[in-house]
Parts: structure tokens; sequence; C-alpha cells
């Protein structure tokens, strides 16, 4: 350089290599995150400018890139470095200035350092051959520094012509940071990583970054504020287009604020679409904050900013301290009462919201009863007749919400579609918690179709007089079945047939064999539960009493009511036969019963014709 | 041994496959149990298990039906639910061929845990023998290692024998780390090792396990276990101002009862040694969770519950509350397996009672009127109080009232119930004690019992006060259960006695209404106008609405103008109020908002068009429930721009549109225009698209496209609106078209020619 004037060498404190060797797997996952620590130095710089002097200038950062040349430059008008400081804290890790001003200073300062760690500088070697700084301090504004360093371990420190107060970095990126020339991506780097920094930011060729956040103005009109809010999250918010917005307001000392929005992509009760942007003053923390949502919330973007939140060491997450966990508070209540203002004042966005995201809004609903008093007469789940509200499922069943594991597949389904009774399908995403949750908290009684107490709900015990019930029972018994005699819908349907998997599983493992295959002791704890059912009963017999073929049978002659009770149970066997494994049926013993009985009415009808 | 390996590896499988849905919900399910995210966990289960059965790997059914046992038995204690579950997957997991599924040693441990819960100490020999077995069938580098010498440690610690359980702990540890593990299962055995410390005593290694331990657990169960240790272990040191930091809130652990003890013993100590209250309101929470524990058939918990609840209310002087606490406790202890121990406790805790009764009694004031004033906010000492003073005088209906309403503040309210039962079923009683009890019998959801009631009260009672409130509480029923011909009787009766009741009246109008019997509901609303005698009141809104479905128009405007809205003239209101929205309910339950002008004070025709292939609403006249949905803002600017969303209740007049489209090339903002100014006249035009519309041309260009809404009138000729369209769109410079009402219309050619368009530029067709 021709404006040096006694260059000299000097050696660097530390073991560069291995400290940065460290760094570079540890600290900074991408290279890319250099961009950042220089502005950030940049800015701490000009922060200290402000702090320190009474001097009359605009704080401004200006990057530019040479592609041919393979430099990015980041030159800022702060308070510039002395030899002194140069040589202490360039060549010292870890006493980076900003830390020192952390210490020293309250009010403002803190707030509105960003540098914690010293480390920010020595970013820059892992993605240059040589870098260099050039620099005037507002303490010795008549001398000006250039200090030079190819991989850190020793550098070349000069005096040279007094600049402008100020420092300017130029890195000669190496080949495998050469994107970092690029101008376009180095553009959307700073904007993504710098763009919230209050200072001014300009790019050659490009303009300003900053990107100046909506709630950092003072709300002129709800309306302007709202379209703002969108506009802003349109540019943070990648792959989705934001429906509507929701304002983070700061609440408390620890508060967040920011924006955070509702995707308008298409979301399953799983997805995971949260993305999340946390900058601490003004910098990019975490691209990737999610656990700051509540997991229901998978379709939720946001951008938010905190002075009390705390990076990691890496600078790349954040610790999960006290004011994380507040933030989580602020966030789940923030989003809770935005989605019901949007409900209330934004219509077709709420609309919007319910169609996209309804899988996911019925597990939300079962997260927070707010959510749920929202949610409860807007949701749909899927029922065999359609997708229904909860409420236009009870209204056409009585009261009662029936819901089906899809395990049985039987007469239930028989059964209903005679009636077209709606089913809700409960092996889809949160179908039964939220039709459990609406009965509990609203009203209506859940059926869950092919349980104990299910099927106790749908067949209640029937009244008749003692001399039809003897009779029916005895028609109507068989081996191994318990008749019971109840009244259901539809009246033409006979009797159903329900095994007992009690039954069936104290039968499993009370058979021989059992104890080769499972230990003494898990065969007398499971035993213990066994040896209280009543193995007898396999399966149950449920005898439609409103059903007139059924009415008839106690004063039908002989032989046409046995006849036409064993067709009823033939019926009633042969319905429940596809569905269960829990029920041995003999096949051909029920068709010979069948047949046989079909046989000998049909014989009686020609006797008769 | 990897047991997750052969869950990755069917998780490839399954991604392979194409079965994406089940290998995610297998991905994930470990981690919503882990985190105690129980809506999850339900949410997601019977969609799993259906899906992995469908998929004929029993391995898989395994993995989640263990894991929904994990959540439900480990976490949440559903045991006495679950248990047949838990013996049918042992069961099933241990058939030839399921057995080497890995998950099958942990269907085992899902079982002990059902009986854990019962009853840990009860069972504790019987746990102990499945777990050695099951340890029997692993190596230290299992995962399940850790797990099962959990339950190990634990149901030794049941069986009182918590030395022999420091060694067996401090071995497991050794053995996983002789076999190489670092961290995790370490971890894992430190809550099972902190616990033993605790009983033993030796707070200050179970707090530096808990320090050294925290930083590494991640998932939320178990950061929640660590949490409650932390409180235990400082409030044993004696360090309650620390402890009081980490005392969780109670709605944080109300959902997952596994924490429920933990939680207990923490709080007790604090209360004890007097870092926070020892008051009703603990007594109350704690007596929740008793509740709560006590329907899960978790025995054991909740007896021991009941006498740490004894124990604290011994030492606030509260002897009633002990007393009902020994109750409690003496009825948990014949469900016990094993008594040993708790018998003892239980007649300690009687003993305790008894010593200090003298001293603990409460004073009665001499007269029964200063009694009965002496109510306060408190209503445990009221309890004490009214109880003590009943021995004085039984028959007093007053003390009747404030004995119930002090255990219905306490939230015991069966109790409640039954203390005013009792009484009243006694003697012939008062309506103030009828009342008390319909209110605690609805508070507690005790319908069948509030009808039982009423019942008894109509075919019984002279009171015409006890009759009067039984029609209501009977009413109250009826219509919750949407029974409204048994509620609207009620309200009758009501009326016939007290025809100024102006809510029962107001009610009735709104039965009948949904009942669908106008002319009634207005009787009863031209009633309630003639009684307001020139004051308005929220009944001219209703009468508005059925006044205006029975075309009542003299009524409608007679309360218009009793509510302020300028309702001079004769017959239906035809204003042009300004825009409102109006949401329609369909069939299946789901609304949908439509934009439409306010005609009247309850009453708007719809002005927009929605999609041909929904049933067409565009000019429908309406009438509206006339409280909106969206309360207006506060905030003046955003009022400004508010628009009022009304529910439709009826639909006065079917526009009688028919709905079609029209799509193509955008001519220009101008063009667009003329087409609208030029559709004939009984057809609309809505433009639907934005600047986002692409269509392509058949030689590749981009241009802007339109999609718009064409509603025509029944009585207009679609041939003159295909001709007035044709016309209009002659010179435009790309193709416009619209098939559906060219095909309505009967034009074949023209459908040809335009589904041709169609084709060539990509639109899609209204289907």
């Amino acid at each position: 350089m021709s404006d040096e004037v006694t260059p000299e060498i000097l050696k660097t404190q530390v073991d560069l290599s291995g400290l940065m060797r460290v760094l570079g797997d540890h600290l900074y996952s991408t290279r890319r995150v250099v961009l950042r620590e220089l502005v950030q130095n940049a800015h701490d710089s000009c922060t200290r400018r402000r702090m320190e002097t009474d001097d009359d200038f605009e704080a401004q950062i200006t990057v530019a890139v040479d592609t041919d040349a393979g430099t990015l430059s980041i030159e800022d008008n702060g308070a510039g470095l002395t030899r002194e400081e140069l040589i202490e804290y360039l060549a010292t890790v870890g006493r980076g200035y900003t830390g020192h001003l952390r210490r020293a200073e309250e009010g403002e300062g803190p707030q509105a350092l960003i540098g914690a760690f010293g480390l920010g500088f020595l970013s820059a070697y892992f993605v240059s051959e040589k870098v260099e700084l050039f620099t005037t301090s507002y303490q010795t504004p008549d001398l000006g520094w250039v200090f030079a360093s190819r991989g850190g371990e020793r550098f070349r420190l000069a005096e040279i012509e007094p600049r402008a107060t100020g420092t300017k970095v130029v890195l000669h990126l190496n080949d495998d940071a050469s994107e970092l020339a690029d101008d376009e991506i180095t553009f959307s780097l700073l904007e993504k990583y710098c763009g919230l920094l209050p200072v001014d930011i300009q790019m050659k060729g490009h303009g300003r970054v900053n990107v100046d956040p909506p709630w950092r103005e003072p709300v002129s009109s709800v309306v302007k504020r709202r379209r703002d809010l969108l506009s802003f999250a349109s540019r943070y918010e990648g792959l989705f287009e934001p429906v509507c917005t929701i304002e983070l307001v700061p609440k408390g000392d620890n508060g967040v604020r920011g924006v955070l929005w509702i995707q308008d992509g298409w979301t399953f009760g799983t997805s995971d679409q949260r993305n999340v942007s946390v900058y601490v003053r003004g910098m990019l923390v975490s691209d990737d904050a999610r656990e700051l949502v509540p997991t229901w919330a998978g379709f939720v973007g946001g951008v938010i900013e905190s002075a009390h939140l705390t990076p990691t060491a890496s600078r790349e997450d954040l610790l999960q301290d006290v004011p994380f966990l507040s933030a989580i508070d602020q966030i789940r209540e923030a989003l809770i009462e935005g989605l019901a203002a949007i409900s209330r004042d934004q219509p077709a966005a709420w609309r919007r919201i319910l169609t996209r995201h309804s899988e996911q809004l019925l597990g939300a609903a079962l997260c927070d009863d707010r959510l749920f008093g929202l949610l409860a007469e807007e949701l749909r789940v899927p029922t065999s007749e359609g997708e229904l509200t909860v409420d236009a499922i009870r209204e056409r069943s009585d009261g009662r919400i029936h819901v089906s594991l899809g395990e049985q597949g039987g007469y239930e389904e028989v059964l209903f579609r005679a009636l077209r009774v709606p089913v809700v399908t409960g092996t889809r995403y949160a179908a039964l918690p939220f039709c459990h949750a609406y009965g509990e908290k609203v009203g209506g009684t859940v059926v869950q179709l092919g349980t104990e107490e299910g099927n106790k709900q749908l067949f209640p015990a029937a009244m008749l007089a003692e001399a039809d019930r003897a009779s029916l029972l005895s028609l109507l018994s068989s081996p191994r079945r318990a008749v019971v005699l109840t009244r259901f819908e539809p009246t033409t349907l006979p009797a159903v047939l329900v095994p007992n998997r009690d039954a069936a599983l104290k039968r499993r493992v009370e058979q021989d064999g059992a104890d080769k295959r499972m230990s003494q002791g898990v065969l007398s704890l499971v035993r213990l539960h066994t040896a209280g059912i009543d193995g007898a009963v396999e399966a149950r017999l449920y005898v439609n009493v409103g059903c007139p073929a059924v009415a008839a049978l106690p004063t039908a002659p002989e032989p046409i009511r046995t006849q036409a009770a064993a067709l009823i149970r033939s019926l009633a066997e042969l319905m429940s036969s596809r569905t269960d494994e829990a029920l041995e049926l003999d096949m051909n013993a029920t068709l010979d019963a069948m047949s046989g009985a079909l046989s000998t009415l049909m014989g009686l009808s020609e006797e008769g014709g | 041994m990897d047991i997750w390996k052969w869950v990755h590896d069917a998780e490839d499988g399954l991604r392979g496959s194409g079965q994406i849905r089940l290998a995610r919900l297998i991905a994930r399910l470990p981690g919503y149990v882990c985190d105690d995210d129980h809506a999850r966990v339900d949410s997601v289960i019977p969609e799993a298990l259906a899906l992995a059965k469908a998929s004929k790997n029993p391995w898989l059914e395994i993995f989640v039906r263990h894991w929904h046992l994990q959540s439900r038995v480990l976490h949440r204690l559903q045991a006495r639910e679950a248990l047949s579950e838990a013996v049918s997957l042992v069961e099933f997991a241990h058939r030839d061929g399921n057995k080497a599924c890995p998950q099958s040693v942990c269907t085992t441990q899902d079982l002990a845990a059902c009986y854990a819960a019962f009853d840990g100490p009860g069972y504790a020999e019987e746990r102990l023998a499945v777990a050695s077995e099951s340890l029997a069938r692993i190596d230290p580098d299992w995962p399940c290692f850790s797990c099962i010498s959990t339950e190990y440690s634990n149901a030794l610690l049941d069986a009182g024998r918590a030395d022999e359980a420091f060694d067996f702990v401090t071995q497991q540890v050794a053995a996983v780390r002789a076999a190489g593990d670092r961290f995790r299962q370490q971890h894992n055995m430190s809550a099972a090792l902190v616990d033993v410390l605790l009983k033993l005593e030796r707070p200050e290694e179970a707090l530096a396990i808990a320090q050294e331990t925290g930083p590494h657990l991640s998932d939320n169960h178990q950061k929640l276990r660590l949490e409650l240790v932390w409180v235990r272990a400082l409030a044993a040191v004696g360090r309650h101002e620390e402890a009081l930091e980490h005392v969780l809130p109670l709605e944080t652990i109300r959902p997952t009862m596994g924490l429920y003890e933990s939680w207990l013993m923490g709080v007790e100590a604090l209360a004890l040694a007097g870092a926070i209250p020892n008051d009703w309101r603990l007594d109350a929470q704690i007596a929740d969770l008793q509740r709560r524990m006590v329907s899960n058939g978790v025995v054991r918990w909740a007896f021991d519950t009941a006498l740490r609840r004894g124990t604290l209310a011994v030492r606030r002087r509260r002897p009633a509350t002990a007393r009902q606490c020994v109750t409690d406790a003496t009825a948990l202890l014949e469900q016990l397996r094993t008594a040993d121990g708790a018998a003892e406790a239980l007649a300690a805790l009687s003993a305790d009672i008894d010593a200090n009764a003298a001293e603990h009694a409460f004073e009665v004031p001499d007269d029964v009127d200063a009694m009965l004033d002496m109510m306060s906010d408190d209503p445990e000492t009221d309890l004490e109080r009214v109880l003590a003073a009943r021995e004085q005088w039984p028959d007093h209906e007053g003390l009747v009232i404030m004995h119930g309403s002090a255990l219905q503040a306490l939230g015991r309210l069966d109790d409640a119930a039954d203390v005013v039962a009792q009484w009243r079923s006694e003697r012939d009683a008062g309506a103030d004690t009828f009342i008390l009890l319909g209110q605690i019998l609805t508070q507690d959801g005790r319908s069948d019992d509030l009808l039982r009631l009423v019942e008894h009260a109509l075919t019984h009672a002279e009171d015409p006060e006890i009759v009067h409130q039984a029609h209501y509480f009977g009413a109250q029923v009826r219509r919750e259960r949407g029974e409204r011909p048994a509620a609207r009787q009620h309200l009758e009766q009501i009326l016939a006695a007290v025809p100024t009741a102006i809510n029962t009246r107001l009610t009735l109008a709104g039965i009948l209404f949904e009942m669908d019997a106008l002319e009634d509901s207005m009787a009863h609303l031209d009633l309630l106008v003639e009684q307001g005698e020139g004051e308005s009141g929220s009944w001219d809104w209703d009468r508005m609405v059925v006044g205006t479905l029975l075309g009542r128009w003299d009524a409608v405007r007679q309360s218009a103008a009793l509510v302020g809205f300028q309702a001079d003239g004769e017959g239906p209101f035809e204003e042009a109020w300004g825009p409102v929205r109006v949401r329609f309910r369909g069939t299946d339950g789901a609304s949908s908002d439509m934009v439409a002008l306010r005609t009247g004070p309850v009453t708007a025709r719809v002005l927009e068009m929605d999609k041909p292939t929904a049933p067409s609403r565009y000019h429908d006249a309406v009438v509206f429930d006339a409280t909106p949905i969206n309360p207006p803002p506060e905030d003046p600017d955003a009022r400004a721009t508010f628009v009022p969303l009304f529910e439709v209740v009826g639909v006065l007049q079917s526009g009688g549109y028919r709905m079609f489209s029209v799509d193509g090339i955008y001519p220009g903002d101008e063009a667009w225009e003329a087409l609208r100014q030029a559709v004939v006249p009984g057809a609309a035009l809505q433009l639907v698209s934005g600047a986002h519309y692409e269509l392509t041309s058949p030689a590749g260009a981009k241009q802007r496209g339109l999609y718009a809404y064409l509603a025509v009138a029944e009585k207009t000729e679609l041939a003159a609106v295909h001709a007035a369209l044709t016309k209009a769109t002659a010179t435009w410079p790309g193709p416009i078209i619209w098939p559906s009402l060219a095909a309505e219309a009967g034009l074949e050619e023209v459908v040809a020619v335009q589904r041709g368009v169609a084709d060539r530029y990509g639109i899609t067709l209204d289907s």
C-alpha cells in the first residue's frame, strides 16, 4: 500500500488456528454468518461513537461487493480504532470492545450493543484469504491505520493517511466463500440477518437494506397497520402467503414484540410448518425458533424481536432461560387472543384459516379451552355422511355423537347406514378427542361404537311383560351367547350379535401354552385380571323387541316361532362374522341352521298353500 | 441393542411403499408421549392404530399400542380403564412371531404399571417378579434397561426396601456405564436414584444429582419430574424460598396424574413449613386431585392423599375437614391390596384428631341469629362453625342452608346435596332449601337427579314458590336437553302463575320460535311489548324477526320505532342502510358469510354471488338475528370500516337466480366495465379473479385472465344473455367463454366451440 508509513508485523496472542478450528466446527454453522458478525461490529462501533462522543453524525454502514476482485467490504462511520485498540481487541480473542462496554454501561448501552463474545471479527478468517481493516479513531483523528492478516495468526499493522472517522473491513474471499462476492446473495443475506438493525445500512448498487418493521412505529390506523404487518410478513414467509397477521405487543419487562402470521398453505394434523425468526437487538439469531410457538400451531410463522432473549455462544440459537419461557407464554396468549380477534373482525381471513387448517385446529381446540370455545361450532369432523359440525351431528342423532374407530365395521355400519345417522370417523386426526371434548363442554353423549360402554348406550335394556321376556329368552338363547332384550332403531333389524372380547382374551391367556410364551410373573398379573372375567359368555345377542318380527315371536305358533328364532339368530351371526376375530363363528353350522329353518318354513307354506 | 433400529427400518419401508402417513405417525408418537402432549397423543392414536393394523405388521401394532399405554398408564395413570388393554397387549405381544419384537418386553412394563398405579405397595412383589424377568431378557445396552430398572427400584421402594433400592440403582448405573452408555440411560435412571435418596432422607445428594441431570433432559415429562424433585429436596433441606421458585402450578400437572404424588409431597412439605398457606383453598385443590385419583382407580395414592389432607387439616385446626379425610381414607383402605402400614397411619391420624378435639373445637354463639351473621369468606371455617351449631339447633333451616352453602363453596357438591336432601326428606321443608338443592344439582351436572327433584315437587309440594322454582329448574334442564315441548310446558305453568315474569316469557317466545310455532311466539312478544308500556326491550328485536317472518309489518315497525329506528310508513322495510355480512348455516353445520345490503332493522338482501356449483343466494331477502356475531371494535378508526356480521334466521324470499361463470382473457378495465353494463336486465356479473390469474395462449404467451360469476334471473332468457355477451365481447382481444350458460340454453354448437377454447387455453371448467 502506497500510503503506509511504518509497517510492522505482530503475532496474535492466542492459538488462533486451534481456536478457529473449534469455532469453525461448533459455533458458526454457516459461512454466511460472517456477514452478520461484521455488520454487527460496524453497528457496535457506531453505537460506541454515539455513546462516547458528542459528534453530530448519522450512523451508517455501507456494504459493497466486487465480484471480479472477489472482495466484500463493510464500512462504517463509527468510533474507529486506535493502534492500541487494534492490537488489544483484534489480536486478542474474547476481548471484543463490545463486551467491555456491555459490562461498563447501563441504560442505552447494553440494549443497543449486540456483540457479546468478542469473536465476531474472527469469523472473517473463515471466509478470507486475506483480511484488511482500515480505520481512524475519533480519539486520534489525525492517524490512520491498516491492519492486514492472512489466516489471523500474524498480522501486519501500518500507519496510513487518516480517513474520515470509522472503519472499513475488506475481505479477500477464499474459494469456498466466493458466493459472498455475489451481489444478489449478499443483499438477501444482509436483509435477512441485519434488516431489522436500527442503524442505516446501504448496499452499493442496491440501496437501503433496512426493513423497518411496522411494530416500531406507532399505530396511526388499524387498517393501515394490518396492511403493513401483512406486507412485512409476506417478505419473511418463504413458503406460503400469509393469510393475516397478529401483532405481538410487549407485556411486562421481558415482553417480545413482532408479528405472527397464519400461513395460507394447507396443513394436516401433524404438519409442522412453524417458521419463526428471532432478532435480538436487531440481529437475526435464529431463523428456526419454532419452539417459541405452540406445537398445535403448525401453521404459524413469525418474526419477533427482544432485547431480553439471550443467544447461545454460537449466536444461532437461544438460551432456554426465564425470558425465553415467558416469551413462549406471551406468544401462546397472543396467538389465542389474536385468533379470537380475527374471528370477530376479519371474517374472510377466518374462513380461510378454518378451511386451510381444520385438522390442526381440531387438535388445537383440545389444548386450550378458549380455542375450543372459538372453534367448537365452526370445525367440521369427518363422518359417514360427509364432514359435519358436531352440532349438526347431534341434531341428526338425537343428541348423540356416534364415533367409530373402524375396527368393527360390522353391525353399526348396517344399522346407521339404514338410519342415515352420521358416524364420526374416529380414526381421523383428533376427531375422537374433539367429539369427547364437545360432549363434555357443550353437550351430547359420545357413543364409541364397538366398545362395551358404547354398546350399553346403544342397547338400553327394554322392559317387557315377564311372559314375553321368558319366551324370547328361551327362543333366542344358544350356547355361549347371552341374550339381551333391548330396543333400537331401525326396527327392521331384529338382532345384533356382539362378541365379548374379554371372554376371548380370557380364553387365550388361560389356554395351554400361554405359560410357555409368557414368563411366570407376567402371567400371574395377566391372570389376576382375567380371573374376574366371565368366560362363558362369548357374545351378546342384542334382540330388538321393537322389531315387529321379534315382537310377534312369543305368540307365533310352533314350529314357526322356533324356526323364525333360528333365522334371527343366524342372521345376527352372519352379520357379525366378517368383522371380528374374537368371535369364532362356525359358518357351516350357522348356514345349516339357516337353511334348515328356511326349508321348514317353506314346507309349512307349501302345506298351507 | 438398538431397539429403535427396526422402527427406523420400518419407517423407511413404509415411506418406500407410500405409507407416508403411518411412517410419520410412528416417528412422532414417542415424542408426543414423552412431552406429555396428551391432546396430540389422543389425536393421532386412532389413526396410527388403524393404519398399523391395516399394514398387517403386528410389530407396528405393538409399537402404537405400547406407546399409547405409556401415555395412558405411566403418565396419566388411567389404570382402571386401560387394564384390559394392557393385558390384551401383553397377550398379543407374546404370541409366536410377535415376541421377537423388542417392544414386547415393554408391554409387560405397561401391565405392571397398571398395578403400580392401583396400589404400588400392594402389588410390589408381583412387580418385582415381572421386572426381574424382563431384565433377564435384555442387556444394559438396551434403552429399556433403565426404564425397567427404574420400575424395579420403584417396586423396592414401595416394598419398603429403600436401602436395597439404593444398591440396586447404583449397580444398574454402573452396568450401563460399563456397557458404554455415556449419558442417556444414566440420566434416565437419575430420577429413580433421586427418589431413592429422598426416601432415604439424603436430600443433599438428591439435589446434586438433580443439578447434574437437569441440562441433559430433553423431554418435557422428565423436566417436569425434575422440577418436582427440586421442590421436595429443597424443602427437605429447609431452602423454602428456593423451593417455591420450582413449584409447578396445578394447571401444569393436572393433566398428568403420574406427577401428582411428587407434587403433593413437595406442596405438603412447604405447607407444613409455613412457606405456602395451609388453607381451605389448598385443601380444595388437593381434594380435586384426590377425586381424580379415585376415579382412575389409583387407590393407594388417593389414600395417601386423604391422609395428607387430614394432617394438614389438623395442623390448621379444622377437625371437621380432618374427619372427612378419615372417612375418605377408611373407604379407600378397603380397596387396598395390603393394608400393612396404611391402617396404622389412618389410626394415627384419627388419634391425632381426637387428641386435639377439645382444643380445636369451634365456639358457637348463644343466639342462632348471631350465628347466621357469622358467614365469612372462608367456607371451611363456616363449615366447622355450622357443624358445631347444628348440634345445638339441628332443625334450623338457616343453618342447613349455611351448611350446604359451605360445602358447595368447598367444591364438595355431593356432600352438599346430601346434607340438604337429607334434611328436606325428614320434614315439610320450605322453598329456600329447595332452591339451594336445585342449584347444587345444577352445578354438579346431575340433571337426572334434578328432574327427579322437580317431579317430586310438582306432585307433592303445595308451596307455590317451590312449584314455581320446580318449573324453572325443569324448564332449564329440558331446554338444555333440547326437549322443547317439555320446556314449553314448564314455562307456561310459570307464566300462568306469574304473568309478568318477563324473562320467562322471553325464553318461552324463543323456544316457540325454535319450534317453528311463530304465531305463538309472536303472541308472547306482543304481550311483552304491551307490558313494557312504551319502554323498549330486547323482546322488540325478537319481535321484529318473528314479525318479519309472519309479515306483521305493523308490529315490526312499532318495535323498530321503539328501539329507535326511523320506522314511518307501511309494509316491509325497503331501505338501503349500507353493507352488512350475513352468515348462512348449511345442512352440514358449516357456515358461509356473504355481503348483503341491510334493508331494514333485521332484514338484508344478499349482494354477493357464490360459485355456480353452490346453491345461489344472490338477491335472497333474509331475516337475521340483530345481535352482531362480531362486536363493533372500540377503535374509532376500525369502527369506520366495520361491517357487522349477522346470523341468518330465515330466507324471506329467494332471489331466484341461476349461477354461471365466464372465463377467458381479461380485456382491460374499461372493456370489462362496458361488459358489466351491457348485460341484459335480469343478469349481473361479478369479477372474481385478480391480477394473479393468468392464462397461457396456444402460442405460449401469458396473459391476464378473467373469471367472473354470472347471475341470471329466472325470468330472463338465457339466449338473450348469450346474445348480449357475444355482442359485447366481439371486439375483445382474446377469447371469453360461458359454456355452462350456453349448455343450459341448449346452444350445443356454442358449447363445443367454447370448450375448444377452454382446452387450448387450459381453462378449468366449473364442475
